[in-house]
């Protein structure tokens, strides 16, 4: 047995096994779950290639597969980063099986965690823009929602992707001739313009950008944000292979001055475009651009301190997401929720609900006692040593996405008489308001004691030994 | 030499046709020449066996999309108008002459076989132009799978792998079982 065929090849085949008898959605869900939580399990006893401390126990399993004549590989020091995975689909499973309601992601959120996996895993690694590929199109049939027509969003999907496969591909080929030979400041500037063009396609950097908003709108919300969640995330983690990769690219200051520009670009436009934004969907559309952007300014610092922030920075991320996409779920089975209007009066309907939006959005802002804060306060401590204009533009930004939550507060508060309240009762799913408060107080957790994750998290970046001098 | 001279001119007017044609059937055949044209130029330089499984899974993915297509009635198409078929042709020779004139700079950046290249490049061009001006889903995964063949002329001249072609074969597969998903729910609607 080996670590990719049990991290990626196993569960895409349960995954289409269990495709078979989707009818029985129930099992299918709670068997999704119970998978996601055994594979999470397992990585703590399992160590790829690499013996476990002493004492331990720690088992030992081949850290390769072999296929086609290449190789499917899978560190040790990437366990965090198939944990990450495994949990958010675990996560997003156990809020579809509480709150019962159908979705795509079962089962084919195993399909699509186990091919971005693949395509991390992958070596030589330049053959990742392929399974990329098939991830998108397995992400697209997540996504489409074929009652309302509407493919506007993951056909843009598909296309941007496949647009940006080429320049990866070529720039993959161009960057292995350059392990072996000494490249020219002619190819070494090629090399990067194809990277970089294959990049901004995938980052959905402007003007490259307009599927983010539109699959939000298009897809159902959890749909919407589990691909939101995962497919950013492992795109960031190829473009570190890449620098990692290679030396004379990992070098090249124009690379991270060019994350710097495009990180503020994307920062003030998802900001701005959020801040305006009435559809409730398509703002987090624009959030989504806009934290790319500041995971883009945390790596364009090009220290040590910068990647940790990168890497600190995915947990708020990640876990407002989830908070957000469980309590749009529980609101949306009693009401359609489009606009912000839509929310008028929710906290005295939907009170936890109500609360758990608030924490993922002001998470997501960088507010204190949340779990954003601590890589927030750090991004602007960095950024301020290396040029204050980047902090002032990240704060104001910041700050205007602060009063629009602050908006959608008064909303959500707005006043009630009680008699309209015992007009409208709410059917109360006490599972699910428990696990709702458990990823609040996840995330406040976080905010209160950083210690608590986020020194693990930052184990990510050990699988970038050369990134991190 | 006469060879490539005819490659060359059969991708022109492969564009042509995949541009111009509104039956979706002369679009699905000059899909399948496409693939056609790319078996020819691969299997000069890989194995036979691997470049026809790049003509296999292409033609059956084809075959997917125009199964799906034939149970669906069609709708009256609403660009069949004389101006827009010209805008293309224009747009297309426009495209050509650039190919024409910096093929000889790009041939110097990537080490490959001149016919490959120009061929490569043309149906590569005419797979963007279709993806960019078509709105149907239909004709913009055909327009994507068009795009797709002729980057991997190129891309198949300049790395052979098993691993990349059994990928490539799945994602054209994938392409089309996504167009048969998406057409195939306007078949029940009607049903």
């Amino acid at each position: 047995m080996n670590a990719p065929a049990i991290w990626i090849i196993a569960p895409i085949i349960l995954s289409f096994a269990m495709l078979i008898v989707r009818r029985h959605y129930r099992i299918v869900n709670l068997a999704q779950v119970s998978i996601c939580i055994l594979l999470l399990f397992l990585l703590l006893f399992v160590r790829f290639g690499t013996a476990g401390p002493d004492g331990g126990l720690a088992i030992t399993i081949d850290p390769a597969l072999n296929f086609l004549g290449r190789s499917f590989r899978l560190q040790d020091t990437d366990r965090i980063i198939v944990a990450f995975f495994y949990l958010i689909l675990a996560i997003i499973s156990l809020v579809l099986l509480v709150s019962k309601v159908h979705s795509k992601i079962v089962p084919l959120g195993m399909t699509l965690v186990g091919m971005l996996l693949a395509a991390i895993a992958v070596e030589p690694f330049l053959y990742s823009a392929f399974i990329i590929e098939m991830a998108v199109i397995i992400g697209m049939i997540v996504a489409v929602d074929l009652r309302l027509r509407k493919t506007k969003g993951i056909m843009r999907f598909l296309i941007f992707f496949s647009l940006g496969m080429p320049f990866i591909l070529l720039a993959g080929w161009y960057l292995a001739g350059g392990e072996t030979n000494p490249v020219s400041e002619s190819q070494l500037i090629q090399a990067t313009l194809l990277l970089g063009l294959g990049f901004l396609f995938w980052l959905a950097i402007f003007p490259f950008h307009s599927w983010i908003p539109l699959i939000a709108e298009e897809s159902e919300m959890q749909e919407g944000i589990f691909l939101l969640t995962i497919f950013p995330f492992a795109i960031f983690i190829i473009l570190l292979k890449y620098l990692n990769g290679f030396a004379w690219l990992r070098e090249y200051a124009l690379v991270y001055q060019a994350f710097t520009v495009l990180g503020v670009i994307m920062t003030v436009f998802g900001s701005v475009w959020a801040a305006f934004q009435e559809n409730m969907k398509k703002m987090i559309g624009y959030l989504t651009i806009a934290f790319t952007g500041i995971s883009l300014i945390a790596l364009g610092l090009n220290s040590k301190q910068g990647f940790l922030i990168f890497s600190d920075l995915l947990l708020p991320r990640a876990s407002s997401y989830l908070l957000l996409s469980s309590a749009f779920l529980s609101i949306g089975k009693d009401r359609q929720i489009e606009s912000i209007s839509d929310l008028k009066s929710v906290f005295h309907f939907h009170p936890i609900a109500a609360i758990a939006i608030l924490v993922a959005l002001f998470s997501l802002a960088g507010m204190p006692l949340t779990a954003g804060f601590l890589p927030m306060q750090e991004l602007y401590q960095a950024t301020a040593g290396e040029n204050i204009r980047i902090t002032v533009i990240i704060l104001m930004c910041n700050a205007m996405l602060t009063f629009t939550f602050l908006r959608m507060l008064s909303t959500m508060t707005h006043y009630v008489d009680e008699e309209e309240l015992e007009e409208n009762p709410v059917e109360r799913n006490l599972g699910f308001d428990i696990l709702l408060v458990i990823m609040m107080a996840f995330v406040i957790m976080n905010g209160l004691n950083p210690n608590l994750l986020y020194p693990k998290l930052s184990q990510l970046l050990s699988s970038f030994e050369f990134l991190i001098r | 030499m006469i060879l490539n001279t005819l490659l060359i001119l059969s991708a022109v007017l492969l564009s042509v046709m995949l541009l111009l044609a509104r039956d979706w059937r002369y679009v699905v055949l000059g899909l399948s020449l496409v693939y056609l044209a790319g078996f020819i130029l691969i299997v000069q330089i890989w194995p036979i066996a691997l470049a026809a499984v790049k003509l296999v899974s292409g033609l059956m993915g084809v075959t997917l999309l125009a199964m799906i297509k034939s149970n669906l009635e069609e709708p009256q198409s609403t660009e069949d108008s004389l101006s827009s078929r010209i805008f293309m042709f224009l747009f297309a020779c426009l495209g050509w002459m650039i190919i024409s004139a910096t093929i000889g700079r790009v041939n110097e950046w990537l080490p490959i076989p001149y016919t490959n290249l120009y061929v490569g490049l043309l149906i590569l061009f005419t797979g963007i132009i279709k993806i960019s001006l078509f709105p149907s889903n239909f004709e913009i995964l055909i327009g994507l799978l068009v795009f797709l063949a002729g980057f991997d002329i190129i891309y198949s001249s300049l790395e052979g792998s098993a691993l990349v072609t059994a990928i490539y074969a799945l994602i054209v597969l994938l392409i089309c079982v996504l167009g048969t998903y998406l057409e195939g729910q306007s078949v029940r609607r009607e049903e």
